[in-house]
């Protein structure tokens, strides 16, 4: 009986210290996902659109350039298989990418401009059906290193 | 837009009709009828549209003009015959003020710029050979904008980029094979070229990835930047406007050195000094920023 208010304290002071850790830890930004049309016809262009948001408290240094280049897409069809790659992307892969870059300096709150990618170019989405979409960009070593993902969007297709 | 109003006397006859516009004739013209652009996925074109003699012969005429300039005087002229059968004519004058960004002082360049470093810098799977960076320690080319601003509009400055010579050279062990990244509007998907990373800024950091199987990958880039500049009306719309532009470019050669990409020689950069001017860009195809050509 004694040792339990102990426990309670214990589990209490970690709770506490948990939250307090997640509450301290801030990522150097945020990635924002959002579908350009839904649903979309089966066959059409999908296309998404990825805002950087600064979510730390100083201003940082972003590169805006290719999206293909920039992030990194996992994209799900509604058996959480990856989606068949389309001629492109499988062409693409023997060839460098060139990209035209710009360097913005973004203060906490602000915003890249919205990147927008072609999803469909490089997946085959023709098929009726739910497809998930996650983006991720590397966090540049001086911000901290890592990788920060962004929200999932289901996409549906419709014949 | 201008609309040529007039009442004949019964018995007139009309004969005609026909606007002078100041600058529709003048090199480069600075009085146009539109400036139109298309960024496909796989092609681009775009430029001044230029007014047509029918244009100028219609009784209502819509056109730009796209120099800053005072008292420019728009005549419409009515060519008709009176009861006699005599030819006759009549004018009226409209005079017009254009404001627009004039040159913080009078000999002064819309835009000045730096340069940076030709460099190998890392990148995931492969690395880059780059004008500049990713990172404000580096910048391949930044442009920085600077004018008197006329009162009472939300202008903005745009950036179009049209590439001259993008050649890539790559080398693996079937040799050598030299291809063109394309010429034409410099685009990763939209108009204009840059974005403006502040009001009256942008940089460009033009990137090549590294890849296997090839050992050497030189790039030669040339390319002129044109700074527009939007009035901001909405009814109708303004349309982009020319301010000059600058060339510039840089060249670079990379080889796999015990299995690191290293510089090859010393790498050139240059950027020739900004010329105001009226004069359009003007492209017929693009240069889509993408998968480039594959080693040999």
């Amino acid at each position: 009986m004694k040792i339990f208010p102990k426990r309670v304290l214990t589990l209490l002071t970690l709770t506490a210290l948990t939250v307090g850790s997640a509450l301290s830890t801030t990522t150097p930004f945020t990635l924002t996902l959002e579908a350009e049309e839904n649903p979309v016809k089966a066959g059409a262009e999908i296309k998404i659109g990825i805002t950087l948001r600064n979510s730390s408290s100083r201003a940082m240094y972003m590169s805006l350039g290719l999206s293909e280049l920039d992030y990194t897409f996992d994209v799900r069809n509604d058996q959480n298989g990856i989606p068949a790659e389309t001629d492109l992307a499988r062409k693409s892969k023997a060839r460098p990418y060139l990209s035209s870059d710009q360097v913005f300096y973004i203060q906490p709150g602000e915003s890249l401009p919205k990147s927008s990618l072609v999803v469909s170019k490089f997946y085959d989405l023709s098929r009726p059906g739910k497809y998930t979409i996650q983006v991720s960009r590397a966090v540049p070593k001086e911000l901290g290193g890592g990788t920060i993902k962004s929200n999932t969007i289901t996409i549906t297709v419709v014949q | 837009m201008l609309y040529g109003d007039y009442t004949l006397p019964s018995g007139y006859t009309f004969t005609s009709l026909s606007w002078t516009i100041p600058g529709t004739g003048a090199a480069p013209p600075t009085a146009v009828s539109n400036y139109t652009y298309t960024v496909g996925s796989s092609s681009s074109t775009g430029g001044p549209v230029f007014l047509t003699s029918s244009q100028l012969a219609a009784q209502t005429v819509t056109y730009y003009f796209v120099a800053t300039s005072n008292s420019q005087a728009v005549t419409f002229t009515l060519n008709y015959k009176d009861s006699s059968g005599t030819a006759q004519s009549a004018q009226a004058q409209a005079t017009f003020n254009i404001a627009g960004p004039t040159p913080s002082s009078p000999s002064a360049p819309f835009v000045t710029t730096t340069l940076g470093q030709v460099a190998i810098n890392p990148g995931s799977p492969y690395p880059f050979l780059q004008f500049g960076s990713s990172n404000i320690s580096n910048i391949g080319i930044n442009f920085t904008a600077s004018a008197n601003q006329p009162t009472g509009y939300s202008w903005i400055f745009k950036w179009v980029n049209l590439i001259s010579d993008d050649n890539i050279t790559m080398t693996d062990s079937n040799g050598t094979r030299t291809s063109s990244a394309g010429t034409g509007f410099d685009t990763n998907g939209t108009y204009p070229s840059f974005p403006n990373v502040t009001a009256n800024t942008t940089n460009d950091n033009p990137k090549l990835q590294l890849v296997p199987p090839c050992t050497e990958i030189k790039r030669t880039f040339d390319a002129q930047t044109f700074l527009m500049w939007n009035a901001g009306l909405t009814n109708p719309p303004s349309i982009d406007v020319p301010l000059g532009s600058l060339n510039w470019g840089f060249s670079g050669d990379a080889i796999l050195s015990s299995g690191t990409w290293i510089l090859n020689g010393t790498p050139t950069k240059y950027s020739v000094g900004f010329t105001n001017s009226s004069t359009y860009p003007a492209w017929s195809s693009g240069h889509f920023n993408g998968s480039g050509p594959a080693c040999p």
